[in-house]
């Protein structure tokens, strides 16, 4: 591996951080949303407003990482495994955005 | 650094199922509660009971759906650290069942609502008060 490649997996690792802190402070957020309404129906409704928009923004992060991952993908292996995490992530975003469209 | 960003991820995919396990376990009690009162003479707001059962219910769907989305929240948070095939396999098996769930738990919380709203029940009604 070069040392190129070690820098952009550091990158990716700490682009794929970020994401997982918007997805913890949209989940700070939501709880914060159910604390101040104290439990009322619009304040259900908007903590998972807050939550689905902090795991869709995260899940943005987390493809870019992904993707600068890709240069260390040199088995079929490890490619079906990005495959299959980045399946995984982009249905969920997909359906959060649903979601979010929904409510 | 990998491994200690790896570390603090599933630290905070933790805490954040510890907030979905807090959700449920308090809405389990204000359920409990909201339902041992239907009992009791006087205490339930609604003149019809089976009104006031949907009520404890549909809140207590609400709730769990704001645990499910806490819960899947943790889920991509471990995504950044399921290096087996078997581990990516269960979490995207727990993912999909997740999202699913949330889904018809939504359905089943609109219908409610709009049958609640067409019978002029209290759904819609007594919560507009309580907005934040």
């Amino acid at each position: 591996m070069s040392s190129l490649d070690i820098w952009i997996l550091s990158l990716a690792t700490l682009i794929e951080f970020g994401g997982g802190l918007l997805i913890v402070m949209g989940c700070t957020r939501g709880l914060w949303c159910l604390a101040v309404g104290r439990g009322s129906r619009h304040s259900i409704v908007g903590a998972r407003l807050l939550v689905a928009d902090g795991i869709v923004a995260g899940l943005g992060f987390k493809t870019a990482a992904t993707l600068l991952k890709t240069i260390e993908l040199r088995s079929w292996d490890a490619i079906l495994m990005f495959l299959a995490v980045f399946a995984l992530r982009s249905f969920i975003k997909q359906v959060l955005v649903w979601e979010t469209a929904r409510l | 650094m990998e491994a200690y960003i790896k570390a603090l991820t599933v630290w905070l995919a933790t805490g954040t199922e510890a907030a979905a396990a807090l959700i449920i376990g308090l809405a389990t009690i204000e359920a409990t509660i909201g339902a041992l009162l239907l009992f009791l003479p006087g205490t339930v707001r609604h003149a019809d009971p089976q009104i006031a059962k949907e009520d404890v219910r549909l809140r207590l769907g609400r709730w769990l759906a704001v645990a499910l989305e806490f819960e899947l929240g943790a889920d991509i948070l471990r995504t950044a650290v399921a290096p087996t095939w078997s581990e990516i396999g269960q979490l995207a098996a727990i993912a999909a069942i997740r999202t699913l769930l949330n889904y018809f738990l939504q359905k089943e919380i609109d219908k409610a609502e709009a049958q609640s709203v067409t019978a002029g029940g209290p759904e819609a009604a007594s919560d507009q008060g309580s907005t934040p």
